[in-house]
C-alpha cells in the first residue's frame, strides 16, 4: 500500500519505500544494491546510453535501464537474475572490444569505474581477437585536457555535462555507429572555464588532466578534504598530495554549493601553494636596505615593540584569509592595539556590504539566502560582476535556476555578461545609471516577471559603479515584497572577514560600531600622509589590489613601518620592513565563509614551507608580547572564544563541520511531479568522522565505501554540508550609523569629461596566487578596453586598434573590443598579461584617444 | 531564436547565400532545426561541408561549430572532403551482387581509373560501394547523384558515364535529369523553403517539403488528421 508521498517496491526480495518520481537507480543504491553504470550520473539528466544499468524488471518483457526507469508502486525489481547479470556481462564484454588494456600507464587506472566494474561484473575473458579500434593518441583539446580517443565508451558525459551543466557544447559526439568518437571541433580548443570537471566525471581514462598526466598513481595519493581558495562562492575540493607536493585537487559534491562542480580555477590553480618563491622564514630590513632571515622571536618582537607606546596603526587585511585568522586580527587590532583602523576590502575598496544590513535587505552585512535559494526563486536580480568570471560555480547555479527550474532572472548592466544569453530581461542601463535603472525596473518590460519568492544578487562589481546608490535602490526594490539578498563579496574569506568584524565600522556579529574607523582608502592616505607609524597588512598586496595603485605606493613610502604576512614576496611585500610567512590553505586546519555565509572546513595535507604559520598564531603572538595571551594553541581554541564572543556563531558546531552528511541528491529526476523541499535521502550505513589525510581506496577493495565515490575518485560520497552562520537579530543600525566612505570613484554626473570606467576581474588573470600556478598562468589574456561602437567611431577607433587610455596622469595602451556596452562607458579587466587596471582605476573616468 | 537580423562574421554564407540560409530558418520554429538544410547549403555552395560553412552555421543558428559538426559528420550524404561533381554510388548488396554488381563495380573502377572511394583526378566523378538502395527489382542498380539506374551492365554504366563526361543530359530511371552535387545540395537545402523565384520542377521534386503552419512555436507538435493516430479502431 502506498500513498501519493510514497510507493512500496521490491528490490532483490527487499522491500523498500521511495519517493514517486526518483530513479530505480538511486533508490536502488541507497538501499546498499549497487547497479553497475557508466552514463549516469547524479548531476546530469538519465539517457540510457551506455546499457550497463539493466535490470530485470517482473512483468516487463525486456531488461529495463535502472538509470531511467522511475520507480512504481508494487514493481519487483532483480539486479542479480541470470537475465540481468548476462547483459551486465556482455556490455562488459563489447566495451573492452575497443577499449585498450593500457591500464598501467593510464592515469584512471586504481579509481577507475571501467575497471573496477570490469572486475566486478565482467566476464573475465573476452572472445574478441580482432584488432581494436586506435587514433592519434593523447589529443590536447586545450591547455588543461587531454583525449585519449581509442579509451573512450561513449558514456556522454563529457558532452552532457558541457551542453547541459556548463551551457559550452565544445566537446561532441563526432561521426556514428563503430566510428563515434568524442572530438572538439578541428582547430578550436574545449575551451570551457569548466572543462576540468568532464576529466572528474570520465568514467574511463579517455580524458585526463594536463598537469597531472603521468604524476601519480591513486593508490601514491595522500587526501584531505578542504575549501577552494580563490572566490567567495567556496566550493568544496579535495586537496590530493605525492611526496609532499600538491598535486591535484577535485570537486567534493555539495548539494547546497556547487553541486559536484568547481570551475578550472580551482581545479587548476593550486600550483602556487608548492611555488619555489613562497615565503619560507621571516625577513626583516637590514641596515643596507636588504632582506635577511631572521627567528620568529626576534621577528614578533621588533614588530610588537613598533606596535607598544601607542603607535598610531593601520589594519588591512586580505581576502584569503580564514575566519580564524579574521577573528584574531580583529581581536588584535581592537582589544590589543586599540585600533578601530581596520579594513578587510582591498580590491573592492568602499563597497558598502553594510548598507546591505542598513538597507533592509539583509539582518545581516551578508546573504539572507542562500545558493539553493536561487533554484526556488520566482525572480532572481543580478547586479553583481560577471558571475562566470568572478564566481563561475555560481553561474552554473543561475543558469540552472533559469533553465531547469524557471526562474525569471533580470539583469542590470551597462556591459554585456555571461548571464545576457539565458536571462528573462537584460536591462542596458546607462553609463553611471545602475540606481536609476533599478528604480524604474517597476515599470519596465520586465515588471511583469518580478514577484515572490525574489531573491536579489548584489555583489561590488566595479569602480564606475555607484555601489552605494545601487544598493539603496536595490534596498527600495527588496522593501515592497519578501525580497532575500545573496550578497556577492569577491574571495574565499571575504565573508568570513566580515562576519569577524575586519570592518571599520563592524563588529564581529556585524555589530555597527559606535565610532568608526579609518577604511582601507582612509588608511593608506594616512601612512602616506606619515600619520601612521605601523602598517599592519595580512595577505593584502595593496599595490596589486587596490583600486589606486598610486596612493598605495605612496602608502608604502610614507614613513609607516610597514609589516607583512603573505605567501609570496610580492611587490607591496618587497616593499615592506618585516616579512612574516604565511601558511597556505592545503597547510592548515580552519574554516572560510561563503558568499551564504556557509562555514567549510579545511583540512591540513601538507606542512607549510620552512616556518611559515597560520596568520592567527602570528596574532596570537603578538598579543602575546604586548601583554595580552589568549591561551590558544589550536583551531578548537580560537572556535571556542569565536562561540563565546560572537552572537551569530554561538550555535556553531565545529566538530559537525567534519561529520559527513547525506549523499548528495540527484539534481534531475524522471520528470514525475517533484516536492521542491525534497533534499535527497539519507543513506543508511557507517557513520563518523571523515577519513582525514588518506584515501579510503576504491570500492571493491574496502567492501563499506559506496561505489559513488568514483565520482570522488577515492573519497567516501558524503557530503561535509557545512553550517550557515546565525544572523543577528533585534534592532537594524540606521543608516546614520555608518561612516563608510564610498570611495572616491562615484560618477560625478553627465557633465564630466570621458568615459565612466568600468573594470572587472576575469576568471584567468596574474593574481598573486594564480600567477604562480603553473597550469594556468600562461592563460592570462592580453588587455583590452571594451567600448561602445558609436563611440569608437566618434574616436575613429575600431576593433584590434591600440587606444591610449588615460587616468590621474597616467595612461595604458589597450586593445580595442567593440562590445555590447552602454555608451559613454568602458570596460577593462583586471590584472591581464603586463597590465594592471588598478595604475587607472584611481580615477572615475577615463579618456580615449587613438594611438598615434 | 538566434539573432539572424545581421550576417556579421560569416564567409560562406554571404550576400543572396545569406538571404536563402535566413529564409530557410525562418522556416523552423525553433532555429536549430535549421541546421541539416543550412549544412546542405553550405555543401551546395562549397561542394562539401567545409569547416568554415560549419562556423556559418554555428554563428547564424547560436550552436557551438562543435555541435554543427556533430549533426553533420553524422549524415554521409554531407560530406567533409571535397567529393566528385557526379557521385557514383553503386549497390552491393545480395540481389545486386547476385546479378553481377561487382561486374559493373570493376567496369566503372577501369573506365574512371579510380578504386571506389576516390575521386578522379579531374575531380569530375567519384565512384563508391553502396548498401541497398531499395531496389531490388532493378538489380543490379546504381545512383548517379542520388538518381536510381536499374538493370545495368558493365557496358552500360560505363555509357552513362561516358554521355556525362561528353556534356549530354542523363535522366535516371524515373525520368529526373541527373544534376550536379552541388545542385542536388542545394536543392536537398532549399526544399520547402519556398524561396521566391525557386524553379517550378525543385517544387515539384520536392517530397514531403510543406512549411510548417504560420503560427507554429517551438515545442508544437503537428496536429493530427481525423484519420490518423488510431490504429485497428
Amino acid at each position: 500500500m502506498s500513498d501519493n508521498d510514497s510507493v512500496t517496491l521490491t528490490i532483490n526480495g527487499r522491500e523498500v519505500a521511495a519517493e514517486p518520481g526518483r530513479l530505480l537507480i538511486d533508490v536502488a543504491e541507497e538501499l546498499g544494491v549497487f547497479v553497475p553504470r557508466f552514463c549516469y550520473h547524479p548531476g546530469m539528466k538519465p539517457v540510457a546510453v551506455c546499457r550497463m544499468c539493466l535490470v530485470q524488471i517482473e512483468g516487463q518483457r525486456k531488461l529495463q535501464p535502472a538509470c531511467s526507469t522511475p520507480v512504481a508502486d508494487g514493481m519487483v525489481v532483480n539486479t542479480q537474475e541470470a537475465g540481468a547479470v548476462d547483459a551486465q556481462e556482455g556490455m562488459l564484454e563489447f566495451l573492452l572490444i575497443n577499449h585498450p588494456l593500457d591500464c598501467p600507464i593510464c592515469d584512471r587506472g586504481g579509481e577507475c569505474p571501467l575497471q573496477d566494474q570490469t572486475y566486478k561484473h565482467g566476464p573475465g575473458s573476452s572472445r574478441y581477437v580482432e584488432p581494436k579500434r586506435t587514433y592519434e593518441k593523447a589529443l590536447e583539446i586545450s591547455d588543461l585536457v587531454v583525449l585519449d580517443r581509442e579509451r573512450c565508451v561513449l558514456c556522454w558525459r563529457c558532452v552532457r555535462f558541457s551542453d547541459e551543466i556548463a551551457g559550452d557544447a565544445f566537446i561532441q559526439l563526432v561521426d556514428r555507429g563503430p566510428g563515434t568518437q568524442i572530438l572538439t571541433f578541428n582547430d578550436e580548443p574545449f575551451d570551457s572555464y569548466f572543462s576540468g570537471n568532464t576529466i572528474q566525471i570520465c568514467p574511463v581514462g579517455a580524458l585526463t588532466s594536463k598537469p597531472y598526466r603521468f604524476v601519480a598513481r591513486p593508490w601514491d595519493l595522500k587526501s584531505a578534504p578542504s575549501v577552494c581558495s580563490y572566490c567567495s562562492v567556496g566550493c568544496p575540493i579535495t586537496n590530493e598530495s605525492r611526496d609532499e607536493k600538491l598535486v591535484r585537487c577535485q570537486a567534493l559534491p555539495n548539494e547546497n554549493v556547487n553541486d559536484f562542480w568547481i570551475c578550472d580555477k580551482g581545479r587548476f590553480g593550486y600550483h602556487y601553494v608548492d611555488s619555489d618563491e613562497r615565503l619560507t622564514a621571516p625577513l626583516e630590513r637590514g641596515a643596507n636596505d636588504e632582506f635577511q632571515d631572521v627567528s620568529w622571536d626576534h621577528a614578533l618582537e621588533r614588530v610588537a615593540a613598533k606596535l607598544r607606546d601607542g603607535a598610531r596603526v593601520g589594519v588591512i587585511a586580505g581576502g584569503h584569509l580564514t575566519t580564524e585568522d579574521a577573528w584574531a586580527i580583529g581581536k588584535l587590532a581592537k582589544n590589543v592595539i586599540g585600533t578601530r583602523d581596520v579594513d578587510s576590502r582591498v580590491a573592492d575598496a568602499g563597497a558598502p556590504y553594510a548598507d546591505v544590513m542598513i538597507s533592509g535587505l539583509s539582518p545581516a552585512a551578508g546573504s539572507s539566502a542562500t545558493i539553493n535559494d536561487l533554484a526556488t526563486a520566482r525572480t532572481i536580480v543580478w547586479m553583481g560582476p560577471d558571475p562566470k568570471e568572478a564566481l563561475p560555480v555560481l553561474y552554473l547555479k543561475l543558469r540552472g535556476a533559469v533553465l531547469d527550474h524557471n526562474a525569471k532572472l533580470i539583469v542590470v548592466s551597462p556591459r554585456r555578461l555571461s548571464l545576457d544569453g539565458f536571462a528573462t530581461h537584460v536591462v542596458r542601463s546607462e553609463a553611471g545609471g545602475e540606481a536609476r535603472a533599478v528604480d524604474e525596473l517597476m515599470s519596465s518590460p520586465a515588471a511583469d516577471d518580478i514577484g515572490d519568492p525574489m531573491v536579489i544578487c548584489w555583489g561590488p562589481s566595479s569602480p564606475g559603479r555607484d555601489d552605494a546608490g545601487v544598493v539603496a535602490a536595490l534596498g527600495r526594490l527588496g522593501a515592497a515584497r519578501d525580497a532575500k539578498v545573496l550578497m556577492c563579496p569577491p574571495h574565499s574569506g571575504s565573508q568570513g572577514l566580515l562576519d569577524m568584524g575586519v570592518h571599520p565600522s563592524l563588529d564581529a556579529g556585524h555589530e555597527t560600531a559606535a565610532e568608526p574607523g579609518r577604511d582601507t582608502r582612509a588608511i593608506l592616505q594616512a601612512a602616506a600622509d606619515g600619520r601612521l607609524d605601523v602598517l599592519l597588512l595580512f595577505g593584502a598586496d595593496v599595490i596589486a589590489d587596490f583600486p589606486d595603485a598610486d596612493l598605495a605606493g605612496r602608502a608604502l613610502g610614507g614613513g609607516a613601518h610597514v609589516v607583512t604576512v603573505e605567501l609570496f614576496p610580492t611587490e607591496t611585500a618587497t616593499r615592506s620592513d618585516v616579512l612574516l610567512p604565511s601558511a597556505a590553505f592545503a597547510e592548515r586546519e580552519g574554516t572560510f565563509t561563503n558568499l551564504e555565509r556557509r562555514i567549510q572546513k579545511l583540512e591540513p595535507l601538507l606542512e607549510a614551507p620552512g616556518v611559515a604559520r597560520e596568520p592567527w598564531r602570528i596574532c596570537v603572538a603578538l598579543a602575546r608580547l604586548l601583554g595580552d595571551d589568549w591561551g590558544w594553541h589550536s583551531f578548537v581554541d580560537v572556535w571556542n572564544d569565536i562561540r563565546s564572543n560572537v552572537r551569530t556563531h554561538t550555535e556553531v558546531d565545529i566538530d559537525a563541520l567534519s561529520a559527513r552528511g547525506p549523499t548528495p541528491a540527484p539534481q534531475y529526476e524522471s520528470g514525475y511531479e517533484k516536492d521542491p523541499s525534497h533534499s535527497g535521502g539519507v543513506v543508511a550505513g557507517p557513520g563518523g568522522q571523515y577519513p582525514k589525510g588518506y584515501r579510503s581506496g576504491t570500492p571493491f577493495q574496502t567492501g563499506q565505501n559506496w561505489p559513488l565515490s568514483w565520482e570522488l575518485r577515492g573519497f567516501e560520497a558524503r557530503q561535509r554540508p557545512g553550517i550557515v552562520a546565525g544572523t543577528p537579530n533585534g534592532a537594524r543600525p540606521s543608516p546614520s550609523g555608518s561612516t563608510t566612505s564610498t570611495g572616491s570613484a562615484a560618477p560625478d554626473g553627465e557633465s564630466a569629461d570621458g568615459f565612466v570606467l568600468y573594470a572587472g576581474r576575469m576568471i584567468y588573470d596574474e593574481g598573486t596566487m594564480i600567477s604562480k600556478s603553473t597550469a594556468l598562468r600562461h592563460i592570462a589574456r592580453r588587455p583590452f578596453v571594451e567600448l561602445n561602437e558609436e563611440d569608437a567611431k566618434e574616436l575613429e577607433l575600431s576593433e584590434g586598434d591600440e587606444a591610449v587610455v588615460r587616468a590621474n596622469g597616467t595612461e595604458a595602451r589597450l586593445e580595442v573590443r567593440l562590445a555590447d556596452i552602454a555608451r559613454g562607458a568602458v570596460f577593462i579587466p583586471y590584472d591581464q598579461k603586463g597590465f594592471r587596471a588598478n595604475t587607472l582605476t584611481s580615477a572615475p573616468r577615463v579618456t580615449l584617444a587613438r594611438d598615434l | 531564436m538566434a539573432d539572424i537580423s545581421s550576417n556579421g562574421t560569416t564567409k560562406v554564407l554571404v550576400g543572396g547565400h545569406y538571404q536563402v540560409a535566413k529564409s530557410i530558418v525562418s522556416k523552423y520554429p525553433n532555429s536549430r532545426s535549421a541546421v541539416l538544410p543550412l549544412l546542405f547549403l553550405v555543401q551546395g555552395i562549397e561542394g562539401h561541408v567545409t569547416d568554415q560553412g560549419m562556423r556559418d552555421v554555428a554563428g547564424i543558428l547560436g550552436l557551438t561549430p562543435a555541435e554543427v559538426l556533430a549533426s553533420g559528420s553524422f549524415y554521409t550524404m554531407l560530406k567533409k572532403k571535397p567529393t566528385g561533381e557526379y557521385l557514383i554510388s553503386v549497390c552491393r548488396n545480395v540481389s545486386c551482387a547476385h546479378r553481377g554488381a561487382h561486374k559493373v563495380i570493376n567496369a566503372l573502377s577501369e573506365r574512371l581509373d579510380i578504386d571506389p572511394g576516390a575521386v578522379t583526378a579531374d575531380g569530375r566523378f567519384e565512384l563508391e560501394t553502396a548498401e541497398c538502395l531499395a531496389t531490388c527489382d532493378g538489380a543490379p542498380s546504381m545512383q548517379i547523384n542520388y538518381e536510381d539506374f536499374y538493370n545495368l551492365t558493365p557496358e552500360s554504366a560505363v555509357d552513362l558515364v561516358d554521355r556525362i563526361e561528353r556534356g549530354e543530359t542523363v535522366a535516371g530511371e524515373r525520368g529526373e535529369t541527373v544534376r550536379t552535387q552541388r545542385e542536388v545540395s542545394y536543392e536537398t537545402a532549399v526544399a520547402g523553403a519556398r524561396l521566391p523565384g525557386t524553379a517550378g520542377d525543385i517544387e515539384a521534386r520536392t517530397v514531403g517539403g510543406e512549411s510548417p503552419p504560420e503560427d507554429m512555436k517551438a515545442g508544437d507538435r503537428p496536429k493530427l488528421r481525423d484519420d490518423e493516430g488510431t490504429h485497428g479502431g
